[in-house]
């Protein structure tokens, strides 16, 4: 065991789960007669944003049944992986996590590896079931520093709009949500990934502005509702 | 029929008149000629006066790309065409000498779209050189204007995804930029709340 090796422990954060192993599979044997949250990718974007906080000489080796291991190092900005992401397992099974130093070794032979940015993207939308990270304050206000590479990454009208939006103000996720007319899960889930892409900056509210009621309960517009702006007529005409 | 105005400028060679063909859906009025400069871009052809495109939305609202030459002796034409426009895609060659330079020297041009937040950066080429990378060109964009978040991305011009990613991008990024403005202009002071 090396001095700053971690993995992954579920069982402190989900109570329901504790009597069994984590495996990131809500089929899991182990749980029979109990629900089990699929934790996804929950583990490994803990694992990078703790390298981001504390940079050492680290990789992140994540394995899954089905796949090859994952190796990801956040120094290179790099990652090395079989999977394509196309076929990116949204709900990995039986997911284990690790840190681990670099050896000089492995490291000298290792092909060129892909950039992170598409993973780490994707890793941020599949994490977290839709909550918020854990190390974000819902009433945190955050904007863009920059966009992020959208023509490299899979995303939605929804997403760019909502993106547009950090562009030009400071928002808590919440406002977000309602002011893009989103889902407040997918907010959530953008915030987390551009939080893991390190793409956002963040300020705290004063004590009095904190709001003391819960989100506002998100109602999907009506289709007609959505035809304002140019922006809707051309992904109308565009099929987005 | 509602008309809106999108450029697609940049420094010759970077791509412009491909990226219209690929979003127009009508055949693009190609007005090129023989390139004299081989020297800046090593093409046959380049752009003289304009090139154009449109994408029809219904019987409501047609849009118009307009590919504007990359010279510098033919800025004429930019200033008929900025006064008009609702936004530009400035396109910039990767593996140019000094895109980051370029890309400045044209939003200075530009600024009135610019300052509007009418600008969507599209770095082509960056297959052939992976530098300067889009947070490179982050870096300039905010130096010079940090109350901006301008979108910069790589673009294979051919590509019909990243193209209508690049469109969508702007035309979210103006909305947003003219539905803050209202709401912050419709805002009353504390003034006249009282």
């Amino acid at each position: 065991m090396h001095g700053h090796e971690m993995t992954f422990d579920p069982a402190r954060t989900a109570p329901a789960a504790s009597q069994a192993p984590f495996t990131g599979d809500s089929r899991s044997p182990e749980t029979t007669g109990i629900t089990v949250p699929s934790f996804g990718w929950t583990g490994v974007a803990i694992a990078l944003h703790r390298l981001q906080q504390q940079p050492t000489s680290s990789i992140v080796v994540v394995r899954q049944a089905d796949h090859l291991p994952l190796v990801i190092d956040l120094e290179t900005n790099a990652y090395w992986w079989d999977t394509p992401l196309t076929a990116f397992p949204s709900e990995p099974v039986d997911i284990d996590v690790v840190v681990e130093p670099k050896d000089p070794a492995v490291e000298a032979s290792r092909a060129p590896g892909t950039d992170l940015d598409a993973l780490v993207w994707l890793i941020g939308n599949h994490s977290f079931l839709g909550e918020l990270a854990w190390w974000l304050q819902r009433d945190d206000r955050y904007k863009l520093v920059r966009w992020p590479n959208f023509t490299m990454l899979a995303h939605t009208p929804e997403q760019m709009r909502m993106t547009a939006m950090l562009g030009y103000t400071f928002l808590p996720v919440g406002e977000l949500a309602n002011a893009s007319e989103s889902d407040p899960a997918e907010a959530r889930r953008l915030i987390n990934a551009f939080s893991l892409m390190r793409l956002l900056r963040a300020e705290s509210p004063e004590p009095s502005e904190v709001a003391v009621s819960a989100d506002p309960v998100y109602v999907p517009p009506a289709p007609q509702q959505r035809r304002g702006g140019l922006f809707s007529r051309l992904r109308d005409r565009l099929g987005l | 029929m509602a008309e809106h105005v999108i450029l697609f400028g940049g420094p010759m060679g970077a791509g412009k008149t491909t990226a219209i063909e690929t979003l127009s859906e009508t055949e693009v009025v190609r007005t090129e000629a023989a390139n004299t400069d081989r020297e800046t871009a090593d093409k046959d052809t380049t752009t003289v006066a304009l090139d154009y495109g449109e994408i029809t939305l219904g019987d409501t609202d047609k849009v118009r790309l307009y590919g504007i030459p990359g010279q510098q002796r033919f800025d004429f034409m930019w200033s008929i065409l900025k006064e008009r426009a609702k936004g530009m895609v400035l396109l910039v060659n990767n593996d140019a000498a000094d895109p980051v330079g370029e890309m400045l020297a044209f939003l200075d041009e530009f600024r009135d779209l610019y300052d509007r937040g009418g600008v969507v950066v599209a770095a082509t080429r960056s297959d052939v050189s992976a530098t300067p990378t889009v947070a490179d060109y982050s870096a300039a964009l905010t130096e010079r204007r940090p109350d901006l978040v301008v979108p910069v991305f790589t673009v294979d011009p051919r590509e019909e995804d990243q193209m209508r990613t690049v469109l969508m991008t702007l035309v979210a990024n103006i909305e947003m930029r003219e539905m803050f403005l209202t709401s912050t202009a419709s805002q009353p002071t504390s003034a006249a709340a009282r």
